[in-house]
């Protein structure tokens, strides 16, 4: 993405007072949405400009900060939602789900609790957490991806189309599961294909228009 | 975050004759970090990591290590009874191929106690314990603690050689190659058995392998050689979904999809 | 002892001077260095490798006209190995030879150490076939010597381990390994681990010659020797069920000796001498 970017993310904090937001990004493809949302994740590195999140009490501009100041922010503060699951082959589903809540500190016993209660929310029947992912269908690898990123209830989500492979049940599910992270004061930073999903989680578009410079 | 470097290697530099095998390096590695250094065979990986580790005295740079009790420690320029005991009691070292990390002439158990006979552990029966408890760690049938090594299969042996290493609590773990020479699904086991380790331990890692899916799996941040110098490190999925050298971009769109 | 002639044309000892002087400074410094392995021109001797090389090196250049001597073989005094070597040093020295523990100056052994508790003044020249207990684990000889400089001898704990594993309990029987003055590990050479209780605090200076491998290594008198152990394993000798069935001995090595083809059985103290000695004193008649 030629011209980089340049955001400013609200803080998480000021958001919860207001109940929370949900960014729509809107554009055409190839306006470079999901190039946007890994700049913010710091997936990709931004050459100009910065994204600025608060974090632990400051601010920590993602395009600049150092490796493992990235790893914190993703550790406590932002989560991210991606078009695909990448995990190690042979881990169970609920080993996925429980994964980052464990890294955050979570006793495991709770951590345990809190992914079978997203599992089942998101309609994964329980005789598919003991067993790898790679066999699953694709939306409900996608489920579990979605599982994953939600369980820790980080203050910023990112969310790259994350009902794209999903039927309609599942699809309102996820639209639940949105709300009720607003609704706790998360800011949520997504991509929604689907105009009934956008309509009903977003609080706000913020169109994107292919970058005048070219490469 | 405010914790210092465990690990800070300074403009490293090694040749063989006039050969330089790595130079320039500098890299710091956090407490509970895991880097992987990737490249090619011939890049200098495994040179590097040996001069990080306390057996190949590099001809240039420095690396300091923060000992246990908290003192920064010059690795080549402290005595060579200290460094030996860094290597046997906060360091441990995986070798690509098991049989060159393992006694191969003594029982399971007597591999796993080695490293706690050698800082002073008397007590056969703790000893014993220990090993069982490690051998259940890493997945090994604890009955088989009297069998020797040979009779296990190269992924047994491998976890084996992990727990032998970090029965004694290291703090930074150096792999060469750990999961090379394993079936598929015998490496998936090995992956998902060291990213627990390292997560449950909080211990740090220096992995060297030219397998790119295994830095993805295992590693915060990667370091990318070739021919010697370090030509792009930063996060894992940063180097590997957005390569900005050319070296990193061929080796990203040279590796077979999964 | 009988006097055997002693032969012309070798110099006292059979060693030239200059050789026994380079030997007695090896010693000199294994006596300063409690269990350390000094390296030494070992000599071509009258007798192959394995029979005792090392310590007729070290025997050659401590003895003196004035010496006594004395030399066993597996405890045994009337044995090939013993019977030759002590020939060699009455014919080149003419010195003065006993079968007596109590009378010899000098005690040249393979592989025992006398019952009959030394005393100051002595000095026992033990014959080391592998002087280097670490070899098993390290076969480089200069990270061996590291390991020595370094006092790295925790994983020589590894083998007494592995023999609990398989048999319940240290299972090694002789050549089993000790630390010197609470520094040095030392191999006493193949003695029985009976044996290695004598080390410690001896009275005796205790000699050890490898002339294969060319070492030389000591214990000064009266000098700490700690067996290696485990705590819930603690180091043990070696016990019968029999006394000897000569001299009746309750405290001493016994050999089980095999009597006729039918496999009769028979324990018998290992030490000739000391067994002799106490038969002697309970029946003076004996001849």
């Amino acid at each position: 993405m030629q011209g980089g970017v340049n955001l400013s993310v609200l803080d998480a904090v000021t958001l919860a007072a207001s109940a929370g937001e949900c960014v729509a990004i809107a554009g055409s493809s190839g306006a470079g949405k999901s190039t946007l949302l890994k700049c913010i994740y710091a997936n990709y590195r931004a050459q100009a400009g910065s994204v600025c999140v608060r974090h632990r009490g400051g601010w920590v501009d993602m395009a600049r900060a150092q490796p493992r100041e990235v790893l914190d922010v993703r550790r406590y503060t932002m989560g991210y939602v991606s078009q695909f699951l990448r995990v190690i082959p042979r881990v169970p589903a609920l080993n996925i789900v429980m994964a980052p809540l464990l890294a955050a500190g979570t006793e495991p016993t709770m951590a345990r609790a809190r992914a079978q209660t997203l599992l089942e929310r998101l309609n994964i029947p329980s005789r598919l957490w003991p067993l790898p992912p790679a066999t699953f269908s694709g939306g409900e690898q996608q489920r579990v991806n979605i599982a994953r990123a939600f369980a820790p209830q980080p203050p910023v989500m990112l969310l790259d189309e994350p009902t794209a492979a999903l039927d309609e049940v599942n699809r309102s599910a996820v639209v639940d599961l949105i709300r009720d992270a607003r609704r706790r004061g998360a800011l949520l930073v997504g991509i929604f294909h689907d105009h009934s999903v956008r309509t009903a989680v977003a609080t706000r578009l913020f169109p994107l228009r292919p970058s005048g410079a070219s490469a | 975050m405010d914790e210092s470097p465990l690990l800070e290697v300074q403009e490293l530099g090694y040749s063989y004759g006039t050969r330089a095998a790595c130079a320039g390096i500098t890299f710091d590695l956090y407490p509970g970090e895991v880097l992987a250094v990737v490249g090619e065979s011939g890049s200098g990986k495994t040179t590097l990591l040996r001069c990080i580790s306390g057996q190949l005295r590099p001809d240039e740079g420095r690396v300091l290590f923060q000992t246990r009790a908290g003192e920064i420690a010059d690795v080549w320029a402290v005595s060579e009874a200290s460094r030996r005991l860094l290597t046997r009691t906060d360091w441990g070292f995986v070798h690509q191929n098991p049989r060159d990390g393992l006694r191969t002439d003594v029982s399971a158990g007597a591999n796993i106690g080695e490293r706690l006979m050698a800082i002073g552990a008397r007590r056969y029966g703790n000893i014993r314990q220990e090993a069982t408890a490690w051998m259940y760690k890493v997945e090994l049938d604890a009955a088989r603690i009297d069998d020797s090594p040979q009779a296990f299969s190269g992924g047994m042996q491998q976890r084996l050689q992990i727990s032998r290493n970090l029965v004694s609590q290291p703090r930074l773990a150096f792999m060469d190659e750990p999961t090379a020479g394993l079936d598929v699904s015998v490496q998936a086991r090995l992956l998902d058995l060291l990213r627990g380790l390292t997560s449950d331990l909080g211990l740090s890692a220096v992995i060297v392998t030219h397998d790119l899916a295994v830095a993805r799996l295992l590693a915060h941040r990667t370091l990318v050689m070739q021919a010697g110098r370090m030509v792009e490190a930063g996060l894992t999925d940063q180097v590997l979904d957005d390569p900005q050298h050319a070296y990193t971009q061929l080796l990203v769109s040279s590796a077979l999809p999964a | 002892m009988a006097a055997t002639e002693t032969v012309e044309g070798y110099n006292f000892a059979y060693l030239d001077e200059h050789t026994k002087r380079m030997i007695r400074r090896a010693i000199l410094k294994a006596i300063a260095i409690p269990g350390y392995q000094v390296p030494f021109g070992s000599r071509e001797m009258p007798l192959p490798y394995g029979w005792g090389t090392g310590g007729i090196q070290v025997t050659a250049a401590v003895i003196g006209p004035d010496d006594v001597l004395k030399v066993i073989d597996q405890g045994s005094d009337d044995t090939t190995n013993a019977v030759n070597i002590r020939r060699f040093f009455a014919r080149t020295t003419g010195v003065k030879t006993t079968e007596r523990t109590l009378e010899a100056t000098i005690i040249q052994t393979r592989h025992r150490i006398p019952e009959t508790p030394l005393r100051d003044g002595q000095i026992l020249v033990y014959q080391v076939p592998i002087p280097e207990m670490l070899r098993w684990l390290e076969p480089r000889e200069a990270e061996t010597r590291k390991m020595h400089a370094l006092s790295e001898y925790g994983a020589m704990h590894v083998k007494l381990y592995e023999d609990i594993a398989r048999h319940g309990y240290i299972a090694a029987t002789y050549d089993y390994p000790v630390i010197v003055n609470e520094r040095y590990l030392m191999r006493p050479s193949p003695i029985p681990k009976f044996d290695n209780p004598k080390m410690h605090m001896n009275p005796a200076l205790q000699l050890f010659g490898a002339g294969r491998e060319k070492r030389i290594y000591a214990v000064p008198p009266y000098t700490a020797v700690r067996s290696l152990d485990f705590e819930d394993h603690p180091f043990e000798t070696q016990h019968w069920d029999h006394a000897c069935e000569l001299c009746g001995a309750a405290d001493s090595f016994l050999d089980e000796v095999i009597m006729d083809d039918r496999g009769t059985r028979m324990f018998v103290c290992s030490d000739s001498e000391y067994c002799l000695s106490r038969r002697e004193k309970q029946q003076p008649a004996v001849a």
